[in-house]
């Protein structure tokens, strides 16, 4: 961040009753937060702006499992066997630990990053920030039978769809801050989920029936319907996401390593994205951008979906 | 009668008988005419055996001849006739002309010697008619021999005296082995005064055969002798009788030859460690395993089991690695039960078994031994020929430099024991022939047992190269040729080219206009030549970095990069200036094919209008706001930023601008550290505080809550920016 001497504006005035004046601005580095770079266990700076950005030095080492807020600098993570809470990733060196919450699998941040859901081996359980030390907001017991996953959480993280895998079957439930696990009449096999902004609406990709399916009135009675049917070549959706004008569908096929965009409305195949790799999830990262990849080998830059327009995916290289 | 006396009378009788008899005489089958006082010889075929001749006297006269009753035979009393039989009831014989006296002459010798008579018949002729006169008195007479064979059968054997042989006699011959030859004579003698007749010789009997005899019948005159030889020969060892049958004139001579074959005239014992065994003929002596070096010895022990003396002329053997020791001079004759040895050796040279015959005199045996060793050998493959290492150099196909050739070396062992390979390497420190897939060393190679390891040779330079393969201190020259590998064909870069815009993400790729025989590698390098002197850092490739690796395979002409991709893409990144990128190429051992003018890629970001990405509130009280803008500057300078504030509809305030000057503040910025670190990238956070016209406004008044939103554009002496607008509500 650089100080400069305060300097007075000049004041135009169109026929307006509107005056003042601008004050010292501040320039500073761009950043675009920071990601956790499985390859090397690092956690590290993403320098610059995506597009002409790309890995500084790890400000935290040893990171076995890391979740980096919207915020792009709070994180929950585990190092040395223990979930720590980092309020600040830059100023590193200043951890929490978090002694009485088990080791966390995954984790959805709400879009202003005061809270956070987390899903352990048997727990599903809320975050808030606070002054001090995170908060534990609520706690739902899963059962251990089969396997949970985290399809999508609301823009508060106020609600959370579900996965769970019981041998051949997967079956879809709802959970929220009040309510605990909640299975979900819905047949076919739910492979990715997005909530609509402001809405109790969601939208699930079956993988079973190769069908968009929508889910409105999720705080009362959930209903479930069909929005539209995805093509043939649509191989195996992994992973959905929104625009921000909510316009565009953007589904991950791992079959395929492309990244289809759809219209939101209609399905109307739109444009497809090639992948060098197999996308398996959309990592929200910012609004409007979300990590495509982890780092397998040290050539291969991360990869990130721009959502805004048409949707571009533009890669962040690791530094030499 | 002496003879003299006889033949007198003969002379005389001739000369007293004037009448004309015609005399015929029937002997032996035949007829034949004979005269008066003619000599009658009478052979018999043996002593008691009579010989006859019937004579048939015709007068031939005119008158009548009378013969007086009896003749008169004198001389032997071997001959008779049946003219004096029978004597007391004869009366003269007359004979009128054509009337024929017949009377029988017979021979019955008793000893074999000559024997001499005379018949003499005696006759009165009356005179012819018309005359008168006294009867003319003659005499018939006949000198009579007889002879009579002797004949005698005799067997002489070998260094042996003459044997006489009675009929039904045996005769033994010597012990005799099995596939020689024993031979006795047999002898037939006439000892009498007359010839005998061998009518027939006939043997019976296996393993005997007649010798030399001749045609037969066969007369044997007085005092000659008639040999042939009788043959032993066996076959298999024991005893073997044969008959021998010689016919004599009419008599059936039988004689019994008895033999006995066999196999050996000796016994064989072999002695290890002072043990005897014994050894049969066509025997194995086995010496077992020896090892390759090292000598065993055995004892042979002979012993003469015949009954007569017998010779070994030769102790024979073959074979390398045998040997005879301590043996007797030959030929050596071993006196029946005489014992003699000799000592048999197996020094085997190498790994290998050896079967050999051992010659005693006629007596056969195998003698075997197998050398213990290892016997190691060496080969090598190349382009799936097997090529046997014979004079210790192994050579490689020839190829040109950047290329590897790899030849397959075996090591095999024909031998008999386990052999060992503690050390394999090569001279060469400059990596031009390598070892590759060796075994854990040393390695034991068991008999019929190998291993392989590969020598690859990949020459730095044209030319010959040559080294020595080592193996447990034996040299192998190893010999390659190379030719310079061929040259790079021309190449382009695809893709972005020329002008590119900043902030972008474009791809490239490398394609050689032509394919190459070898695989190939090189290296992309990325320079900058920045306008004003500040490197972006985020201009790098997507592999991260300045320089990126990729490999073109053989016979392909697109360059392929880590990610497996024929395309790369980089980050042009937010400053002016040029991007170069310059390849090289090399083969896969490190020879340079780059050209010395190597065709570049050169992009160019030029220098443009700043460009704005995004706006937003980043704080906002009632009387103030700050406004956050990012964005970025080619030529890292900025002017002034621009900030159009517009009020909500429903209010009065219409349309602010402020016209923010940062000249020196961008100037600063751009020249810290900070900024070097991103290019021409920046974020500025721009604080406003507002009040209504005509000053300051009363202090409850909520003045950013009239305001819809801001438009921001940035400005450079590039010209402007984009605009981007903000809500502020």
């Amino acid at each position: 961040m650089i100080m400069t001497p305060s300097r007075l504006t000049a004041l135009i005035l169109i026929a307006s009753g509107l005056a003042g004046h601008a004050q010292t601005a501040t320039w500073s580095a761009p950043s675009s937060g920071f990601v956790h770079d499985t390859l090397t266990g690092a956690i590290r700076p993403v320098l610059g702006f995506v597009g002409a950005a790309y890995l500084g030095a790890p400000v935290l080492e040893q990171v076995t499992r890391a979740s980096i807020a919207p915020n792009q600098h709070t994180a929950i993570i585990e190092r040395d066997g223990a979930m720590r809470w980092a309020r600040d990733l830059r100023s590193p060196d200043r951890l929490e630990t978090l002694d009485r919450l088990p080791l966390v699998r995954e984790a959805r941040w709400a879009a202003d990053s005061a809270s956070v859901v987390l899903m352990t081996a048997e727990e599903l359980v809320w975050l808030v920030q606070s002054d001090t030390a995170p908060l534990l907001d609520a706690r739902w017991n899963l059962d251990v039978e089969g396997r949970w996953m985290i399809l999508a959480a609301d823009s508060g993280a106020q609600r959370v769809l579900l996965a769970r895998d019981e041998g051949e079957q997967r079956t879809l439930w709802l959970a929220s801050r009040k309510s605990p696990p909640v299975k979900l009449a819905f047949l076919g096999r739910p492979t990715a989920a997005v909530f609509l902004a402001a809405s109790d609406t969601a939208l699930v990709a079956d993988a079973a029936s190769r069908q968009i399916f929508r889910l409105a009135a999720l705080n009362t009675t959930p209903e479930t319907a069909v929005l539209f049917g995805l093509s043939p070549e649509v191989g195996d959706p992994v992973a959905i996401a929104l625009s921000p004008d909510a316009a565009r569908l953007f589904v991950a096929d791992r079959t395929a390593k492309l990244i289809r965009v759809l219209n939101a409305a209609t399905g109307e195949a739109l444009a497809e994205l090639p992948l060098e790799f197999a996308p398996h999830e959309f990592t929200p990262t910012a609004p409007g951008r979300f990590l495509l990849n982890v780092r397998e080998r040290a050539a291969q830059p991360l990869f990130f979906l721009h959502t805004a327009n048409q949707g571009q995916i533009s890669f962040v290289p690791a530094g030499e | 009668m002496p003879i003299q006396r006889l033949l007198l009378l003969a002379v005389l009788g001739a000369m007293v008988a004037p009448a004309q008899f015609l005399v015929r005489v029937e002997q032996n089958g035949q007829a034949f005419t004979s005269s008066n006082g003619s000599v009658l010889g009478f052979n018999s075929t043996g002593v008691g055996q009579t010989s006859s001749a019937v004579v048939r006297v015709t007068y031939l006269g005119q008158t009548r001849a009378t013969f007086a009753a009896i003749p008169q035979l004198i001389g032997s009393k071997d001959f008779s006739t049946s003219a004096l039989e029978p004597v007391a009831l004869r009366t003269s014989i007359p004979l009128q002309p054509l009337e024929t006296l017949t009377f029988t002459l017979r021979y019955t010798p008793t000893i074999t010697e000559a024997a001499v008579g005379q018949f003499t018949w005696t006759y009165t002729e009356e005179p012819r008619g018309g005359t008168t006169g006294p009867a003319v008195s003659g005499a018939l007479a006949f000198t009579l021999t007889g002879t009579a064979p002797s004949l005698v059968v005799s067997s002489t054997l070998a260094d042996a005296n003459a044997t006489p042989l009675a009929s039904g006699a045996t005769v033994t011959l010597p012990e005799t082995l099995v596939n020689s030859n024993t031979d006795v004579t047999i002898s037939i003698t006439n000892r009498g005064s007359g010839s005998g007749q061998v009518n027939a010789i006939n043997l019976t009997g296996t393993g005997f055969q007649l010798l030399a005899v001749p045609l037969l019948p066969f007369t044997l005159a007085s005092g000659t002798e008639l040999r042939f030889g009788v043959r032993f020969t066996p076959r298999i060892p024991g005893a073997a009788t044969a008959s021998l049958k010689i016919t004599l004139d009419k008599t059936e001579h039988t004689t019994t030859i008895q033999g006995s074959a066999l196999l050996s005239a000796f016994t064989y014992e072999l002695l290890r460690d002072g043990v005897a065994a014994p050894l049969a003929l066509n025997g194995l002596v086995a010496f077992g395993d020896v090892r390759v070096g090292e000598r065993s010895s055995l004892v042979i022990q002979f012993r003469n089991v015949a009954t007569l003396p017998s010779v070994i002329n030769n102790i024979l053997l073959g074979g390398t690695g045998f040997s005879i020791t301590e043996g007797p001079f030959v030929p050596l004759t071993l006196q029946p039960q005489e014992v003699r040895t000799f000592t048999l050796n197996y020094a085997p040279v190498e790994p290998v078994t050896s079967t050999v015959r051992l010659l005693i005199g006629n007596d056969t045996f195998m003698v075997t031994g197998r050398g213990m060793g290892a016997q190691l050998r060496y080969s090598y493959a190349v382009g799936g020929v097997d090529v046997p290492v014979t004079t210790n150099s192994v050579s490689f196909p020839p190829l040109s430099t950047g290329q590897t050739a790899s030849v397959a070396f075996t090591v095999s062992n024909r031998g008999t024991a386990a052999g060992s390979v503690v050390s394999v390497g090569v001279l060469d420190t400059r990596g031009v022939f390598r070892l590759r897939s060796l075994p854990a060393l040393p390695a034991t190679v068991d008999p019929d047992g190998r291993f392989t390891f590969l020598v690859d040779f990949t020459p730095l330079v044209a030319g010959q190269a040559t080294t020595t393969l080592v193996i447990d201190g034996i040299g192998f020259v190893l010999n390659g040729f190379s030719s310079a590998p061929p040259p790079l064909p021309s190449y382009q870069f695809t893709g972005a080219s020329g002008v590119q815009q900043p902030f972008q993400q474009p791809s490239f790729g490398l394609s050689l206009n032509a394919p190459y025989p070898q695989a190939l590698r090189g290296v992309l390098t990325l320079s900058i030549t920045p306008e004003n002197f500040v490197t972006d850092p985020a201009v790098q490739f997507s592999t991260g970095g300045r320089s990126v690796a990729f490999t073109i395979p053989a016979n392909s002409r697109e360059a392929v990069f880590p990610s497996g991709a024929t395309r790369l893409q980089l980050q042009t990144g937010t400053v002016a200036g040029t991007i170069v990128i310059e390849p090289t190429f090399l083969t896969e051992n490190g020879t340079d094919l780059t050209p010395p003018t190597p065709t570049r890629l050169s992009l160019s970001i030029p220098r443009t209008a700043p460009v704005l990405l995004s706006a937003r509130v980043s704080t906002r009280t009632a009387t103030g706001l700050s406004i956050n803008v990012t964005g970025y500057a080619t030529g890292r300078s900025l002017t002034s930023l621009e900030f159009e504030f517009k009020g909500d509809e429903s209010t009065s305030l219409g349309t602010a601008r402020f016209t923010v000057s940062v000249s020196a503040e961008a100037l600063v910025w751009f020249q810290s550290a900070a900024s070097q670190a991103l290019g021409s990238q920046f974020t500025v956070d721009v604080p406003f505080t507002l009040r209504l016209d005509g000053g300051s406004s009363p202090p409850a008044t909520d003045i950013t809550a009239r305001l819809k939103s801001v438009t921001v554009r940035a400005v450079s002496d590039l010209g402007p920016s984009n605009t981007l607008q903000v809500a502020i509500q």
